[in-house]
């Protein structure tokens, strides 16, 4: 074993040496930290209970009966979004948690979290952590600013 | 050219890259969540692959980073950095070729709006980067070859 070591160019070892210093002090960090990310985070299944049809958010809106939660950065919301709604970005979740929990004492309002495209997971995550605070009457309209600009729904500006 | 002189460039190269290593690192290990989101954005890692990255690269960045700059291991971060370098600006090329509309993550974990110029600049950057890790890997391997 200490031959092989020895007959490994030093480039080698080096590299070798600093990929595992760099992997277990990420994933040590990461583990232990309030700001650590999941592993393996499974995106769950369309048409799950989870997410709400093009139709019936509309309806929601119209009849008034849910809040609607923007999931995306701060910037691109100031710049256009879901008409009445409010802003949770993804980035900022702990800062808006108190002010959200004050505002919505209802655990059983109907909130529907969106983002933009398809593949967009802010409004998961948004919705994971308002899942945390209590609130259960949850959905998410996949590519929900997408879908409202395409469909010339009412938007509001900040 | 001189020697002293020369010993100056490659001592020069080798802490500009370190501190270009570690500041790059430090915003993406704060916020690791919005990290991931910037890889997911360049749309070439598969899925499972994006939160792992996310965790692993910014520590390879900071650690290659303080090798530099404290002269440990000094070949393996020379051909790391080298690397990460070319690597970076390969997919930064590949997502502009395909007409993705990115944030480059370069020296944050903030994804912001890119356009055409902040293309170009990416890029005049990355390479000048490049050529400045480019340099300090040739030497630092001739250095040693020539004390052997």
């Amino acid at each position: 074993m200490l031959t092989l070591l020895k007959k490994t160019p030093k480039v080698l070892t080096d590299i070798v040496l600093i990929l595992i210093l760099a992997g277990a002090a990420g994933f040590t960090v990461n583990y232990f930290s309030d700001n650590g990310i999941q592993m393996n985070e499974k995106n769950e299944k369309p048409n799950s209970d989870l997410y709400i049809s093009k139709e019936h958010a509309i309806k929601a809106f119209k009849q008034n009966k849910a809040v609607f939660v923007d999931a995306r950065y701060e910037k691109y919301f100031n710049q256009s979004h879901i008409k009445g709604a409010l802003n949770i970005p993804a980035d900022q979740m702990d800062d808006k948690a108190i002010d959200f929990l004050n505002s919505y004492p209802d655990k059983n309002q109907l909130f529907i979290v969106y983002c933009d495209g398809e593949e967009c997971d802010l409004s998961l995550k948004v919705k994971n952590f308002l899942n945390e605070l209590g609130y259960n009457n949850l959905k998410i309209l996949i590519n929900g600013w997408g879908v409202w600009q395409k469909n010339n729904y009412p938007t509001d500006k900040n | 050219m001189d020697k002293d002189f020369k010993d100056y460039t490659v001592f020069t190269a080798r802490i500009l890259l370190g501190l270009i290593f570690t500041g790059a690192a430090l915003t993406k290990i704060l916020d690791t969540a919005s990290f991931a989101e910037i890889i997911k954005n360049y749309q070439i890692l598969p899925e499972y692959l994006v939160n792992e990255t996310a965790v692993f690269l910014p520590y390879l960045e900071y650690i290659t980073g303080i090798m530099l700059l404290s002269g440990i291991f000094l070949k393996g971060a020379a051909v790391i950095s080298f690397g990460l370098l070319t690597a970076f600006t390969g997919s930064l090329i590949f997502n502009m070729s395909r007409g993705l509309n990115i944030s480059c993550g370069c020296f944050t974990s903030v994804a912001e709006e890119v356009t055409n110029i902040h293309y170009i600049y990416y890029l005049a950057r990355d390479f000048v980067f490049i050529y400045i890790a480019f340099y300090f890997t040739k030497n630092i391997f001739s250095k040693n070859k020539n004390q052997n």
